[in-house]
């Protein structure tokens, strides 16, 4: 039995795409560029996969531009809009706990000038807003706080975020990295009062290689690679069209999906963390209220994060160790750490991730897998 | 004719061998050709202490040079332009060859012409001072190129032979002995920094390596297995192919850790793997052992544990790295290439059994009375009847 709870890390695309993707890669090749028949008909492709996601995330379609992926969106985003507002000011806030592809971009643009701050996040996986207050100023020009942490699930109240900082300083503008949360939880960027969203394909059943950023209009962003004008030049070159096509048909099978079983996300993580009870030494760093359904991040004390995966692994039950930092010999979990959590939670914890192609059985099987792991791993707990 | 190319390889060391030195010049000639043989039209011939390739394209020609530097046993080699014997291709090939060491800051030269075919048109000093004119007329103003015949930064060398061929500078090769001379031997291959580092300079002497992994699963896991694989295929663009073996490795690891005294765990695991290796060394013609030790680097390696690694084999065992610095077995790693792989953050079997408190200074006697509490016996034939093996070759 192969039970896949990776689904943070990339999905298995839905057959509904594979299936559609076959059709459209032989008849739909154009490129949407072009003034013919067929380009226009890749066109409309375009066209409808930027208002499936619009309207998922309320904006309208021209302020969604297509990318390589999630990396490519926050890049955009922060890079971007950084050197186009570098007269405002130089300051940018963010969390301590965000995804590489959102701390690495910051690295880059302190050594380019800018002042970078990072939120502390407590063991609730919650922001100071005190901090955050006294935090914005009138230089700061951007805050970037992601939706969902990728490795725990924890919830930020972007909401909350985007509105302390704007009352503080008006002009400020708010990006999100909606990547864990896009068609999983509330995305809705007017509700949310945010400037920028990025999302990503893989992790909804599309293809690799295809993410969006909601860029709102009039916002003054610069691009980051140049070329034709494709996409009002803000990310050029040809459109990625089968990574395209898989996203908007991701979304469409998503839907179907979540109104045919509402909850069965938050039915499968509340059963993993009731079965979980009955382990010993078993601490839950994702709780079922503040935490997103898709992710479960748990720590078995006194086991190693990867020696736990991969005796899962031989059983056929794929987790995930999360990113991982090494040092002096020890492996263990940047964000948990970061997060306040003691070296032993960080040290053993695995991430269960879900998604619709799971099922309760599934559950229980991983459970007795567990048991039986964990068991066996006794032996040299120390 | 033009663009053509020849390469003139240079192997000093071998100069030394005596009676055996044709048998090692065949071999590095074998070793070369085997490097070389995706470039179909060339040839590679052995002449007067000199090993020639001719017949090179421009363009295979600078996929050769990135090929020959890692041949062991290659000391130096010299680009050779090769021209049809008239003046005037002569001439072009000569302004070549003067360019390329310039762009290394050369400023002064001087011309040497051999004439092995000796009814072409010119004397060799009338040739070497018509190309000398020749490079002075285009070179001197544009690059401050002059002559100096008693010091020059560099020769342009002229030889008339069934062709023309002018050649400068020699540049470096990797050094070392042919591939095949020196026997074989197994390598404890971990997948950390030392032993692909010690595996290297092994294999630089012209010995054989076959590799030996132990593999945990689920201590380790398919990465670090797919590491160790990606290191070899690093080593295989030296020694052209390699064996790894790899060994099951859980059912010692554990049974060591339940049943033996904590402060051990780490000597007698390496004792076990050095048993294992040996076994593998005799069934595969191995001569000896090579591992990564470095004196004091960990508490495995102090002179005491050696002393108890050692003697779990009779087999000598080979420790390049025994007198090298961290910083210096890291500059190697760099160099040929194994460094950024050896890094990657995977648990390997020597992370994840680690005693709290070690012991430096085991006493053989004592280590040999934990042993007694396992049956090794058995678990090393379990270990050696499931051991895999690939064959890892350059591509």
């Amino acid at each position: 039995m192969v039970v896949y709870f990776d689904n943070a890390a990339t999905t298995r695309p839905f057959d509904e795409v594979i299936e559609g993707l076959k059709d459209f890669l032989a008849q739909n090749y154009g490129n949407p560029s072009s003034l013919h028949r067929l380009g226009v008909s890749a066109e409309k492709v375009l066209k409808e996969a930027k208002w499936k996601i619009a309207q998922k995330i309320n904006v309208s379609p021209e302020e969604v531009y297509f990318t390589s992926g999630g990396t490519e969106a926050n890049n955009l985003a922060l890079i971007g809009i950084a050197f186009a507002n570098q007269k405002r000011g130089n300051k940018i806030i963010s969390s301590s706990v965000e995804h590489p592809s959102v701390l690495s971009t910051l690295e880059y643009l302190k050594r380019c000038g800018f002042e970078i701050h990072f939120l502390k996040v407590d063991q609730n996986g919650k922001i100071d807003f005190e901090e955050l207050e006294n935090e914005v100023d009138s230089k700061t020009i951007l805050v970037s706080v992601m939706l969902v942490n990728n490795e725990t699930g924890h919830i930020f109240d972007v909401k909350k975020i985007a509105e302390v900082a704007k009352r503080e300083n008006p002009n400020i503008i708010v990006h999100t990295d909606a990547v864990q949360a896009f068609m999983k939880e509330k995305t809705n960027a007017k509700e949310l009062n945010v400037d920028l969203m990025s999302i990503s394909g893989h992790k909804i059943h599309a293809l690799k290689g295809i993410g969006a950023l909601y860029i709102k209009k009039g916002l003054n962003i610069q691009p980051i690679i140049f070329g034709g004008e494709q996409q009002n030049e803000v990310r050029p070159g040809t459109e990625n069209m089968p990574g395209i096509f898989s996203i908007y048909k991701a979304i469409e099978v998503y839907e179907r999906l979540q109104d045919e079983q509402p909850n069965k996300l938050r039915m499968i993580k509340q059963r993993f963390i009731e079965g979980l009870r009955n382990f010993d030494d078993v601490v839950i760093n994702s709780p079922l209220d503040t935490t997103s359904d898709a992710i479960l991040n748990v720590s078995f004390l006194g086991i190693k994060s990867e020696v736990l995966l991969h005796t899962l692994e031989g059983y056929g039950v794929f987790a995930s160790s999360g990113s991982a930092c090494s040092s002096k010999g020890r492996t263990y979990n940047k964000v948990l750490y970061s997060m306040g959590k003691s070296m032993e939670i960080a040290q053993s914890s695995v991430r269960f991730s879900f998604s619709y192609l799971n099922s309760l059985e599934e559950v229980d099987y991983a459970l007795e897998v567990l048991e039986k792991s964990l068991k066996f791993l006794q032996k040299i707990k120390r | 004719m033009n663009g053509m190319k020849a390469i003139l390889i240079r192997y000093g060391e071998l100069a030394l061998k005596g009676l055996n030195r044709p048998l090692f010049e065949d071999r590095l000639v074998k070793n070369i050709k085997r490097k070389l043989k995706n470039f179909h039209n060339i040839s590679i011939t052995k002449e007067q202490g000199r090993i020639f390739i001719q017949n090179l394209s421009e363009d295979d020609f600078y996929f050769a040079i990135e090929k020959l530097k890692k041949v062991f046993g290659l000391v130096g080699f010299t680009i050779c332009e090769v021209a049809e014997k008239e003046i005037e291709a002569i001439k072009s090939a000569a302004l070549n060859v003067a360019l390329n060491e310039i762009q290394k800051g050369k400023k002064t030269f001087k011309v040497e012409t051999k004439r092995a075919d000796k009814t072409f048109e010119l004397k060799s000093p009338e040739l070497s001072r018509l190309i000398g004119a020749h490079l002075l007329k285009n070179l001197a103003d544009k690059y401050g190129l002059k002559v100096d015949v008693h010091n020059p930064d560099f020769e342009v060398n002229i030889e008339i032979r069934d062709k023309a061929y002018v050649y400068s500078s020699e540049e470096k090769g990797i050094g070392g002995m042919p591939l095949g001379t020196g026997g074989k031997a197994h390598l404890l291959l971990s997948g950390g920094i030392d032993s692909p580092v010690a595996g290297f300079m092994v294999a630089k002497r012209g010995v054989e390596i076959e590799a030996v992994h132990f593999y945990s699963f689920p201590y380790t896991g398919e990465k670090a297995k797919e590491k160790v694989i990606d290191i070899c295929r690093v080593l295989v663009q030296f020694t052209d192919r390699l064996k790894l073996h790899i060994v099951p490795f859980t059912e010692i690891q554990t049974t060591i850790y339940e049943k033996c005294n904590e402060r051990y765990l780490t000597i007698i695991m390496r004792r076990f793997m050095m048993k294992i290796a040996e076994r593998i060394a005799v069934k595969n013609g191995g001569l000896a052992l090579v591992t990564g030790e470095s004196i004091g680097q960990v508490a495995s390696q102090t002179m005491e544990s050696i002393i108890c690694t050692n003697a779990a084999v009779s087999m000598p065992v080979l420790r390049p790295l025994i007198g090298m610095d961290k910083e210096e077995i890291i500059r190697i790693a760099k160099n040929i290439g194994t460094y950024d792989i050896s890094i990657l953050p995977y648990e390997d079997c020597c992370t994840v059994f680690v005693p709290k408190h070690p012991k430096t200074k085991p006493k053989l006697e004592e280590v040999l009375e934990e042993e007694k509490k396992i049956d090794a016996q058995r678990l090393i034939e379990d270990a050696i009847s499931n051991t895999e093996w690939m064959v890892i070759e350059d591509r």
